[in-house]
């Protein structure tokens, strides 16, 4: 397919990327030509530069033959315009990214009135992945699939664990329960264990199981199953405005830090029921004064990076009971940061990346079965597919031993009559079935691709 | 470094070469010649080397403009070192630096030959020089990238490194349809030369070879006269293909995807042929007035046409013997020379794109001066240059100018070298040109020192790779030796 992104900044890149490896022809327009150098050096997208809402500019990059465009430029009304533009020299689909909180909650109104197909909110989906883990304390990252029924749960294995040490094989036995690891990072690598891989400590373990199950293992474990009570939230910037807006709906006492007076009386009137406090959240004597040490979760979602990373080390290493929550901009600090613990991390960009990848494999048509949805675990690196089987499968009723799979793949549960299992040699796939595959290969688009 | 993906690509491009050595075997059987044995023991240790580092596994497929740099300056060398190897161990070229020399000569598309009586070549001999021509053309790397998927999105480092011109764009959002096309369209222009020549007369085998020649603004020639004693029409067609050959490959693709407006208002092509017309009406004028070696005006403009372009895309066919021509003559060829064909064209010199820019910069600079509070943007195809594009192109003159000036010393220290001889000897070679405008090198050339041969190799390499490539390898090379050095220093203070 061809597609335009138009913005090459963070989520620009990080879409471009994921799209690229799903061999799709790319063209990127972007004004600053740091962008473009940048991104003509480590992509093979067609960099062109210039002022995307220009529809010179769209006509000579050949925009008008892209099946899709995505606006992502820093200005929510560039996108919206750049959408219409496209729109209108005959690109069929168009995503704007748009994230003020005022355009968000009216862009469902006038959707279709401006030829939008879809608009992505990279802080707000951050939000509701946050609160997922917010609403479950002992992972650091909760995904759900098949209406509920599935979930996939992350967690890092600490000291004492009682785990560590334990064959993956030997798991189900300890817990008394099914479920099934799915990825290991350990160091930089990560990889899809068998039965015989010795759990460590330091590993970040994704694992697939019904919530019932998973709240047994983590009992097991001696993690903590149930909801945060009060949240301490710094940085009062978009994702902390989503995230604070959320959890207050949830009944979670949520309180905000943030060192601009006039964004805090802004948020004060927004979400009347959190407490707003003004001052500098990487002060200690501020902390202290607004009682951020008593909080059981505390989310760093300020503008910079560095200062998320600092204040999320200090926490984690003086208040170990404290749930901390870190948002990055850029990935490359959590693998400088491997083995120091900076909390659970999470990365709008990426999230927003998975939402238009979903999009965009939807839109690949194809008589066979499309992929429902689709997340990344771990780093970004593990990807989770969600398919809904049809007539057209091959493979079908034969038993799961008998077929050949691709490599670096697992298929991971089977929802079948609103029931989900992980499913054993004797199970088969059958018309209805949803099925949830692992794999660290990515680009994978079609049920047929899982076989070898 | 990532070392890893070096050897790797360097192992790619070894069996691609072993691959179209088999062309030259399989003629060379095919016409009942014994020296075919030679490329299969070339291309057999060639496989086999090229097959050990393409199975090195790859940590990661990262690439930086270092590694771009690098793997082009060696692939080439490596290419030409091998390539030598059929000429020398047949005894077709009994020395082994002219062998290189024809090697290199052949894949930077130079064409200037050291063999004496190319007429008694073999046909397998004859194929295999003119096909290096036709893969040093387009350049290898272009053709790995249209095959192979080796590299990830940061292959555009080894197009970049390898592609003529001051900048280097894609013609498709993904690198490898870029390079299928560009292959696609040099292949058609072949094809139709071949067809053309066919047509009026050639055996299909002497017009693959002139074809390989023109699209790739070679110059080798089957015929110890170059292209002389060809007929006025063989000559005309084979002077449309090397101004085809000189035009940016890009326009092409414009002028296939129906955008030939763009192509028209292309500032680059239009200077181009500006040129080749005012240099053709003059070196006309020139000669037709001063000697009167012609029978009419019209065959003095299609000869003085002939070596313009020749000239000019840096092929080098000759259809008459220019030293015979006017001093005056002979100077405008020198400095078509160095002008060079289009960016992104077979065709080597400075490039056209280069010249029109420097001296749209120097326009600029000089309104600048005279009006300091004026803003002059350097406008090129309607678009604002970037400063840093200018500068590099400014830079680039430089080192044009350091490494003819270098040369050009080197290769006077040669006895009986003259100032002139010299001067057109290091033009020919530095910008692949091939016209030899004091015939310095058939007569001489296998009786000069081994390093003024050297010389001429190696200005053949950088004029291809301008400059960088050949420079940057050279930096890896000596710096750890630069660190020994350093070591050794210590020591001994």
């Amino acid at each position: 397919m061809r597609i335009t992104i138009a913005g090459c900044g963070r989520v620009g890149t990080a879409i471009a990327m994921q799209l690229m490896k799903e061999n799709h022809d790319i063209t990127v327009i972007d004004n600053n030509e740091q962008n473009i150098d940048q991104i003509s050096n480590s992509l093979d997208v067609l960099p062109v530069e210039g002022d995307a809402a220009s529809a010179q500019v769209l006509l000579d990059a050949g925009v008008n033959k892209s099946d899709l465009l995505i606006a992502v430029t820093d200005s929510d009304i560039v996108n919206l315009m750049i959408c219409i533009i496209a729109k209108k020299i005959g690109v069929e689909k168009t995503i704007a990214r748009i994230r003020e909180p005022n355009y968000a909650h009216t862009i469902n109104l006038i959707k279709e009135d401006m030829g939008l197909s879809f608009a992505v909110n990279p802080e707000r989906d951050a939000a509701k992945e946050i609160m997922n883990v917010l609403m479950f304390k002992g992972a650091s990252q909760v995904e759900t699939f098949a209406q509920g029924n599935n979930e996939v749960m992350t967690f890092v294995i600490r000291d004492q664990n009682p785990i560590a040490g334990m064959l993956v094989k030997d798991l189900s036995r300890f817990i008394n329960r099914k479920i099934l690891i799915c990825a290991i990072k350990r160091q930089n690598d990560i990889f899809i264990p068998n039965g015989s891989v010795k759990l460590e400590v330091n590993d970040y373990i994704s694992f697939v199981a019904k919530r019932e199950d998973a709240i047994q293992f983590f009992k097991k474990m001696k993690y903590e199953t149930g909801r945060i009570r009060d949240l301490t939230i710094i940085g009062g910037g978009k994702l902390g405005y989503y995230l604070a807006d959320m959890a207050n709906a949830n009944g979670i006492t949520v309180r905000v830090i943030d060192k601009d007076p006039e964004l805090c009386r802004e948020l004060n009137e927004r979400i009347p029921g959190a407490e707003i406090m003004c001052g500098d959240g990487t002060d200690l004597a501020v902390l202290e004064e607004c009682g951020v040490f008593q909080s059981s979760a505390v989310a760093m979602t300020t503008d910079s990076d560095e200062k998320n990373v600092l204040v999320s080390m200090y926490l984690s290493k003086t208040h170990p009971d404290i749930k901390v929550i870190t948002k990055l901009k850029k990935s490359d600090f959590e693998d400088m940061l491997y083995g120091i613990d900076i909390g659970n991390v999470f990365n709008p960009k990426y999230i927003a990346a998975d939402r238009v990848i979903t999009y965009v494999r939807a839109m690949t048509e194809s008589l066979e079965n499309e992929v429902q949805s689709i997340c990344h675990v771990i780093d970004n690196k593990v990807e989770v597919l969600e398919f809904k089987i049809t007539e057209m499968t091959e493979n079908l009723r034969i038993p799961l031993q008998k077929i050949r799979f691709r490599e670096h793949l697992l298929l991971a549960s089977i929802t079948r009559n609103g029931n989900s299992f992980i499913p054993g040699g004797d199970d088969t796939i059958e018309v209805g079935d949803t099925i949830l595959v692992i794999t660290t290969d990515k680009g994978i688009e079609r049920f047929s691709e899982i076989f070898a | 470094m990532n070392k890893r993906l070096i050897f790797k690509i360097i192992g790619l491009i070894l069996l691609i070469e072993a691959v179209f050595m088999l062309f030259p075997m399989i003629i060379g059987i095919a016409a009942g010649e014994g020296d075919w044995k030679y490329f299969l023991y070339t291309l057999i240790p060639c496989a086999a080397a090229g097959a050990g580092l393409f199975s090195v596994r790859i940590r990661n497929k990262n690439m930086y403009a270092k590694e771009g740099m690098a793997i082009v300056g060696l692939a080439w060398i490596i290419l030409s070192l091998v390539g030598a190897v059929p000429y020398f161990i047949s005894g077709f070229i009994p020395d082994y630096i002219n062998a290189l020399f024809e090697s290199v000569s052949g894949f930077t598309t130079s064409g200037i030959t050291v063999v004496a009586d190319v007429e008694a070549a073999s046909h397998g001999m004859l194929f295999w020089r003119s096909l290096t021509h036709w893969i040093g053309g387009m350049g290898v790397l272009v053709f790995m990238l249209a095959i192979s998927p080796v590299v990830g999105g940061s292959s555009m480092h080894l197009m970049r490194a390898e592609a003529p011109g001051p900048v280097t764009e894609k013609i498709k959002p993904r690198i490898s349809t870029t390079a299928k096309w560009l292959y696609a369209m040099y292949l058609v222009l072949t094809a139709l030369e071949i067809l053309a020549l066919v047509i009026d007369g050639l055996s299909p085998f002497h017009a693959t070879l002139i074809s390989f020649g023109t699209l790739a603004t070679g110059g080798f020639s089957y015929l110890n006269s170059s292209l002389a004693a060809f007929t006025a029409s063989q000559q005309v067609i084979v002077e449309v293909f090397m101004v085809l050959a000189g035009i940016n490959f890009s326009l092409y693709f414009l002028v296939v995807t129906g955008k030939v407006k763009k192509v028209l208002k292309d500032l680059e092509l239009r200077w181009y042929l500006i040129i080749l017309a005012a240099g053709s009406v003059l070196i006309s004028l020139n000669v037709y007035f001063t000697r009167d070696q012609f029978t009419g005006f019209g065959e003095a403009f299609h000869q003085s046409a002939f070596a313009v372009i020749s000239g000019m895309t840096s092929t080098g066919f000759a259809a008459y013997d220019y030293n015979l021509w006017p001093g005056f003559s002979q100077v405008i060829l020198l400095i078509l020379m160095f002008v060079g064909g289009c960016a992104g064209s077979t065709g080597g010199g400075i490039k056209v794109s280069r010249f029109v820019l420097a001296f749209k910069g120097l326009r600029g600079r000089i309104r600048e001066t005279v009006n300091p509070k004026g803003t002059y943007n350097v406008k090129y195809n309607g678009k604002t240059v970037p400063e840093n594009i200018l500068r590099s192109t400014f830079l680039y003159f430089l080192m044009v100018m350091v490494i003819t000036i270098f040369s050009t010393v080197i290769v006077s220290l040669e006895p009986g070298m003259d100032i002139s001889t010299s001067i057109a000897s290091v033009a020919t070679t530095l910008n692949n040109n091939g016209i030899e405008l004091k015939n310095s090198l058939v007569a001489g050339f296998a009786s000069y020192a081994w390093w003024t041969r050297l010389v001429y190799i190696i200005d053949m390499l950088i004029g291809r790779l301008e400059i960088f490539p050949v420079v940057a390898l050279f930096v890896f090379l000596f710096r750890p030796m630069e660190k020994a050095a350093g070591k050794v220093k210590k020591h001994l203070f």
